[in-house]
């Protein structure tokens, strides 16, 4: 069973006003990584997930959204 | 241009560990190619026992070089690269099993001659190096 998954990233990252450079840094990834999380192109692991619910002060299903959920 | 050089140099090129990987293997590539056109045992310049002495011990020490660069260059990456180089090495491994089956039932059936080892390395090189880039492209 496939799971789609979507995120705030973007938005979460634009209301702090950082770049993708800066998020990555914080997160000690590329940026290339977090674009490609952006885009919905690569899922992170859990502790990574659990890096960016860390940085973003929330919870990780606050962030991660399960799309059949959501509708 | 960013995700073109990123899936060139295998990562973020801003990283030492990627900048150190790029140079000491290519290094390493180009003596071990210099090397094997000067001992090559069908066409080499120099040859002899002295010539294969010369070509195994670099074959040996460049071998040497890119696993450990590539080792280096894994332990340093991010969990994309290393997401992206796993598919690829397990893409790369599938289709070079195929191809290996099929040239088998070949070499039985219809007697193919046996390809030259600098063949079928340059031939695995190539399909990891296009595994990556489509591995590499569709995740970036």
């Amino acid at each position: 069973m496939e799971v789609d998954m979507k995120n705030k990233l973007p938005e979460l990252r634009g209301e702090r006003g950082w770049s993708q450079a800066t998020l990555a840094e914080q997160l000690e990834v590329s940026r290339q990584t977090i674009n490609s999380i952006e885009k919905g192109r690569y899922d992170p692991s859990l502790p990574l997930a659990f890096k960016i619910a860390r940085v973003f002060e929330r919870p990780i299903e606050a962030i991660f959204v399960d799309e059949e959920e959501a509708e | 241009m960013e995700r073109w050089r990123f899936i060139a140099f295998g990562g973020d090129t801003s990283s030492p560990a990627v900048k150190r990987m790029c140079w000491r293997m290519g290094l390493a590539g180009f003596i071990a190619g210099f090397v094997f056109g000067f001992t090559s045992p069908d066409q080499g310049e120099v040859r002899g026992e002295t010539a294969s002495i010369v070509l195994a011990l670099t074959l040996l020490v460049s071998s040497f070089v890119i696993t450990y660069e590539s080792y280096r260059f894994y332990a340093a990456s991010d969990e994309l690269v290393k997401h992206l180089m796993e598919r690829s090495l397990a893409i790369t491994g599938l289709v070079i099993v195929g191809l290996q089956i099929i040239y088998g039932l070949g070499q039985m059936i219809y007697a193919w001659p046996s390809p030259q080892v600098i063949w079928m390395a340059g031939g695995a090189f190539i399909i990891m190096s296009v595994s990556w880039i489509i591995t590499a492209w569709k995740s970036t």
